[in-house]
């Protein structure tokens, strides 16, 4: 960068990206709040389903389908990871963790939510279902057809057992990949049973409430990870826009090395001929 | 006695007093009044009504004990945030599908979807 002009031009270039990351920062922050109200009302509303659950547990065969541990032998890994990069390490963590399931296990079947997990595993490994686009406007009708896929599957034998691959949210600065087995499920804990009428009859709630015990934990799956991404694409851009302050720093500073160089060179030639002159009518 | 109605992703009402609640099963609307037995089961697709209010839900659970009834929608909407245009055009594709197709599978979806708008489309008729 030999002249002030380039300097100008690339100095105005970041400032334009400074005001792109800024921009992005806020949308994730404002999407993070977002689901992180989400999170708060699914709570009490899972805690009423799990105190029908356990007030039911009576009447759950222990021989129930979801509750008998199998062998492994076919297991499905649903991965969920985000749909859009610039999110810092999200969607590689996740990949590589994938690859750490899949690796150990050549006959394992696998499920992806969001783009990048697709784009991420589909050279080496073959995709049995590919979800996307949900996280934009994300609703729990998104989590129970989920749910619906992953039983017929386990129903009809096409795998034993399902894994789900997501990222678990804790705070805005710690949220890591982690695997689960989703089914088969551990017996729910017996609680107090209560006499009721049931509508339509017991069998039905009670398979309905089990059903929706899965709905809802892919409800939360989806919502964890939703979280992480945001709070993974805040981070990323608020440190791109430190990047991005620090390079215009560092230009400004070298642009007015460059432009007092010059003027110190000018000055000098017109000093040098002022003596020049001074000398010449002497 | 009192309702509540929550869905996983939100809080529509909590702990409201009512005198009756209408609330819709799979088999048919029953009628919640104050010192009915406890009773718990699954919610089908239609309209909570209790006084002159009424929420549209869409699967789930109720439960009522101890003159409290908990209405866990999996979808729930108040009548202002569904709209009539969408919901006439929704049971129209749906009509469509059931005069036309053959295919049990999409049969079945359509008749649901054909009950579902029709249902939620008496929140409109004054």
């Amino acid at each position: 960068m030999r002249n002030l002009q380039e300097f100008r031009r690339r100095i105005r270039a970041v400032k334009d990206l400074i005001q792109v990351t800024k921009a992005m920062k806020t949308v994730s922050a404002a999407r993070l709040r977002r689901t992180q109200n989400k999170v708060i009302n699914y709570k009490p509303y899972a805690e009423r389903v799990r105190l029908m659950l356990s007030e039911l547990a009576y009447a759950i065969p222990q021989a129930h389908r979801l509750f008998q541990p199998t062998e492994e032998k076919k297991p499905l890994l649903l991965v969920v990871a985000a749909d859009k990069g610039l999110c810092g390490p999200f969607n590689y963590n996740v990949i590589r963790k994938a690859v750490d399931f899949l690796h150990p296990r050549p006959e394992a079947l696998l499920a992806v939510v969001g783009r990048k997990a697709k784009e991420g595993l589909r050279r080496n490994y073959k995709i049995e279902r590919s979800i996307f686009n949900i996280f934009q406007k994300l609703n729990f009708s998104h989590a129970k057809e989920i749910t619906d896929y992953l039983l017929s599957g386990y129903y009809s034998g096409k795998w034993d057992s399902v894994f789900v691959l997501y990222t678990q949210f804790f705070s805005v600065g710690r949220y890591y990949p982690t695997v689960e087995r989703f089914i088969p499920i551990p017996p729910f804990e017996k609680g107090a049973p209560q006499e009721f009428i049931f509508e339509p009859g017991l069998r039905e709630v009670v398979d309905a409430l089990m059903k929706h015990y899965l709905e809802l934990e892919i409800w939360r799956i989806l919502l964890e990870s939703s979280t992480a991404e945001h709070a993974a694409r805040m981070i990323a851009m608020d440190q791109a826009t430190r990047n991005a302050q620090e390079m215009v720093r560092t230009l400004t500073l070298q642009m007015n090395k460059l432009r007092q160089e010059k003027i110190t060179k000018e000055l000098l030639d017109i000093v040098t001929a002022i003596e020049a002159m001074k000398k010449s009518q002497i | 006695m009192k309702i509540s109605i929550i869905t996983p992703e939100r809080r529509l009402l909590l702990d409201r007093e009512v005198e009756e609640v209408q609330v819709p099963t799979p088999a048919g609307y029953i009628g919640i009044l104050p010192g009915h037995f406890p009773v718990m089961g699954t919610l089908g697709v239609g309209v909570v009504s209790f006084g002159e209010e009424r929420v549209a839900v869409e699967g789930g659970f109720f439960r009522f004990e101890e003159e409290k009834l908990e209405v866990l929608a999996k979808m729930a909407w108040r009548p202002e945030e569904l709209k009539r245009k969408e919901l006439e055009a929704e049971k129209e594709r749906a009509l469509k599908v059931l005069r036309t197709s053959s295919d049990p599978q999409e049969v079945e979806r359509a008749a649901y979807l054909f009950t579902k708008a029709s249902v939620f489309l008496t929140l409109f008729r004054d």
